[in-house]
């Protein structure tokens, strides 16, 4: 892989620390470490991608990113609404914990 | 410290014309729309060109006529250099270039001149002592105990931006822990970089700073770097002397610091109370967070759980083998809970490695003791995960197939075996052996070409991560052990998987290589000590079976054609080409026959396909190299290939 060669943030555990699995919601964000996850912002947007590094505030920092932003359109005279989705790639990408909503594996059918 | 010099009250107002272009700008006339380069730069032509004769750019003459070339970076850059380095240009200028007329370069001159005097008047307000001052305060705040651990990120990501201009002057002391080979290879998906790849110590290619940074202080390596990079031409001298007084500034603050250790509190005498003295690494908390009791009563009965003795996911009795089977998802994070636990363990003997320079030298200090006692128990925790004492398990996949099932097991496996004794090695052979057939990368088989297809190319990664981080440590293991040794692991692998259905992958052709490679240079290098031995007889026995099991689909081991119009690589088969050349040097004569009549077609499609003339020369070349590599073995050469 490309010469981005950072050390996986295993940020949650750090160098130094201890290796014992305590068993808090975040750890389970540890073991989708490195591996691909759906994640729900807020502002009505989800992004697919490679998890590579989170923290407690759940900043994070995903590869081979794919967001996709669902917009609904109201049209003013005839009152109707009509949803559409727009999607980008990014290569990588750095979120921010504030906006995240959730995180989990993607679902099968992706 | 607010520097009392009233300098700003001594510019006039009026005479402070930087900014008046931000601050006197109309917000309406540009808010909510995208700057338009284009239109400002032709509204501010004239101010442009002044700037750009003030830096001594070459402008092209207004009255030309011509249109403007917005001249780009490289070009302003390629007329700058010339500038600096000679003042006077040494070739005669085009007349497009040339400037106006020597009254109007001298007046520039002298405005010039006039500017930087003024800018000037106020320099040197701070003596040398001042500003070494108030740099040894600001870097003091920066002192870490731990610069492997604290600047780790950044320590990192400079070895492996070192890496890639080339090995530097400087060995880093710390050992690595990014940037091998998997993580800086060339595969696209730029994520992957961020791979948790071999830590090996004392790796050079680190951009240290000039001067020693012996004892691998990445915060001196860091800011040296930065100064490094912020300066720009021509200022060399001036940067190399700052340089080298910050760095005895920072030496003599290091040996401060290590003689007397800050605490992170202070509590005068009388006081009422202490007084937390903040620094970069114990910033100033917004919240105050509890942590401990909570975590800690959940984490003692996982533990608990954790070591019980019976492996909790082996449900033995009739349910012995189906633990795969009836809960799928649970298996999945078992696994990958145990991926992060030896994560974790790795990671601190990592740590304790790099520690392990700063332990006192007599073995009976307390300290030494408690870094040993750590040390095995993290190793014995990697151990205890990996379950490669038990080479058959009860539960099927074993799990350490299901360990390297990932990506991410797969990279920490050399790192493991890094850390284990030879015995480990070999169990954790001899497991992966046995348990061949189950590997995920045996499953997928040879794959075709089809490059579009998504799951065709995960796979291709997998396989080639495979034969990238877990094959090495095996195969030099195997190079390295006794001839009993390799047979016994021969005559595993030969009894525990399916022969004719695994050599089609590449990771089986390569170890079956190894395995004849190994058989055979034994046998030569070392006659007089095996003779008629056991040992070789056993591994003629093995060779003969060997050669049984796969005849009639010899052809099979290479992998499949690719389709019309894609290109076709050499390094495909190579592996293949390799495996026949090794099975040939030790067969028979009747062997050798068969060998050649089942292969013939594949040799001459390549030789023909090479001597087309449709490849380029490279590929044509590798091509025959590779067939070469086979025939050569027997005798032949491909170009006593008749076509």
């Amino acid at each position: 892989m490309t010469d981005v060669a950072s050390a996986n943030a295993a940020a949650a555990a750090g160098p130094t620390s201890s290796f014992s699995m305590v068993e808090e919601p975040l750890d389970l964000v540890r073991l989708s470490l490195d591996e691909r996850i759906y994640v729900k912002l807020r502002g009505d947007r989800e992004l697919r991608g490679r998890l590579h590094a989170y923290d407690q505030h759940l900043n994070m920092v995903l590869g081979e990113v794919e967001e996709t932003i669902t917009i609904v359109d109201v049209d003013e005279e005839s009152n109707t609404q009509s949803v559409r989705t727009v999607n980008r790639k990014v290569p990588m990408l750095f979120v921010r914990g504030d906006g995240v909503i959730l995180v989990s594996p993607p679902s099968r059918a992706s | 410290m607010a520097l009392e010099d009233n300098l700003g009250d001594q510019l006039e107002d009026t005479l402070d014309t930087f900014n008046d272009e931000t601050f006197d700008a109309d917000a309406s006339a540009i808010a909510g729309e995208e700057y338009d380069f284009y239109r400002n730069t032709v509204a501010h032509q004239t101010q442009i060109q002044q700037q750009m004769h003030r830096i001594g750019v070459p402008v092209q003459n207004a009255a030309s006529g011509e249109p403007r070339r917005v001249l780009t970076l490289d070009e302003i850059e390629s007329h700058l250099v010339p500038q600096r380095a000679t003042p006077a240009p040494a070739q005669p200028v085009p007349v497009s270039l040339r400037r106006a007329s020597p009254e109007v370069v001298a007046r520039r001159r002298e405005e010039r001149l006039q500017r930087q005097a003024e800018l000037s008047r106020y320099d040197n307000m701070m003596s040398r002592h001042d500003k070494d001052y108030i740099v040894r305060i600001q870097v003091s705040q920066l002192l870490t105990d731990d610069p492997a651990a604290d600047d780790f990120y950044c320590h990192m990501y400079q070895l492996s931006r070192g890496a890639l201009f080339g090995p530097g002057s400087m060995q880093s002391q710390a050992s690595m822990r990014g940037g091998a080979s998997p993580a800086m290879g060339s595969d696209p998906s730029a994520a992957e970089g961020s791979g948790r790849a071999t830590g090996e110590p004392n790796r050079p290619g680190s951009r240290a700073a000039l001067g020693s940074v012996a004892s691998g202080d990445p915060m001196r390596a860091g800011v040296a770097n930065e100064y490094r990079q912020h300066v720009g031409r021509g200022q060399r001298s001036n940067t190399q002397s700052s340089m080298a007084r910050m760095q005895q500034q920072v030496q003599r603050i290091v040996n401060e610091a290590r003689r007397r250790p800050k605490a992170s509190q202070l509590a005068l005498e009388g006081a009422l109370g202490k007084i937390s003295v903040n620094s970069a690494r114990n910033p100033k908390q917004v919240i105050q967070v509890q942590r401990g009791h909570a975590g800690s009563v959940s984490g003692g009965s996982v533990e608990a759980k954790h070591s019980s003795p019976g492996p909790p996911h082996d449900l033995g009795g009739m349910f012995a083998g189906l633990g795969d089977a009836r809960n799928p998802s649970s298996e999945r994070r078992k696994t990958l809970r145990s991926i992060e636990s030896v994560y974790g363990a790795v990671l601190r003997l990592e740590q304790l490695i790099r520690e392990q320079v700063r332990l006192a030298p007599n073995a009976e200090h307390p300290s030494v003791v408690a870094w040993i006692a750590s040390y095995n128990e993290a190793k014995e925790r990697v151990w205890a995960e990996l379950e490669a004492s038990q080479p058959i398990s009860n539960t099927y996949p074993h799990p350490l197939v299901r360990f390297l099932s990932f990506s991410k097991g797969k990279r920490i496996f050399p790192r493991i075996v890094h850390h284990m004794s030879i015995d480990q090695v070999l169990a954790l052979t001899t497991t992966v052996i046995a348990n061949f057939e189950t590997l995920d990368v045996c499953r997928f088989g040879s794959f075709s070409y089809a490059a579009g297809s998504q799951i065709d190319v995960r796979r291709r990664e997998e396989t080639d991560l495979f034969l990238q981080a877990v094959m090495p440590p095996a195969l030099g293991f195997l190079a390295e052990t006794s001839l009993q040794i390799v047979n016994g692991l021969f005559a595993l692998f030969m009894e525990r998987n399916n022969i004719a259905w695994v050599a089609r992958t590449r990771p089986a052709l390569a170890f079956l290589t190894m395995f004849l490679g190994r058989t055979a240079a034994l046998k030569q290098g070392e006659m007089g000590a095996y003779g008629d031995s056991q040992e070789l007889y056993q591994a003629n026995e093995l060779y003969g079976h060997l050669f049984n099991s796969l005849r009639g689909s010899l052809a099979s081991v290479f992998p499949p054609l690719p389709e019309m119009g894609q290109p076709v690589s050499p390094v495909e088969d190579l592996h293949a080409w390799q495996f026949l050349a090794t099975l040939a040097v030790g067969a028979s004569v009747e062997q050798q026959h068969t060998l050649v009549a089942e292969v013939r077609e594949k040799v001459l499609e390549k030789v023909q396909l090479a001597k087309s003339g449709h490849l380029p020369a490279e590929l044509a070349a590798a091509l025959t190299a590779n067939v070469n590599l086979f025939l050569n073995a027997l005798g032949l050469d491909a170009s006593q290939v008749a076509t």
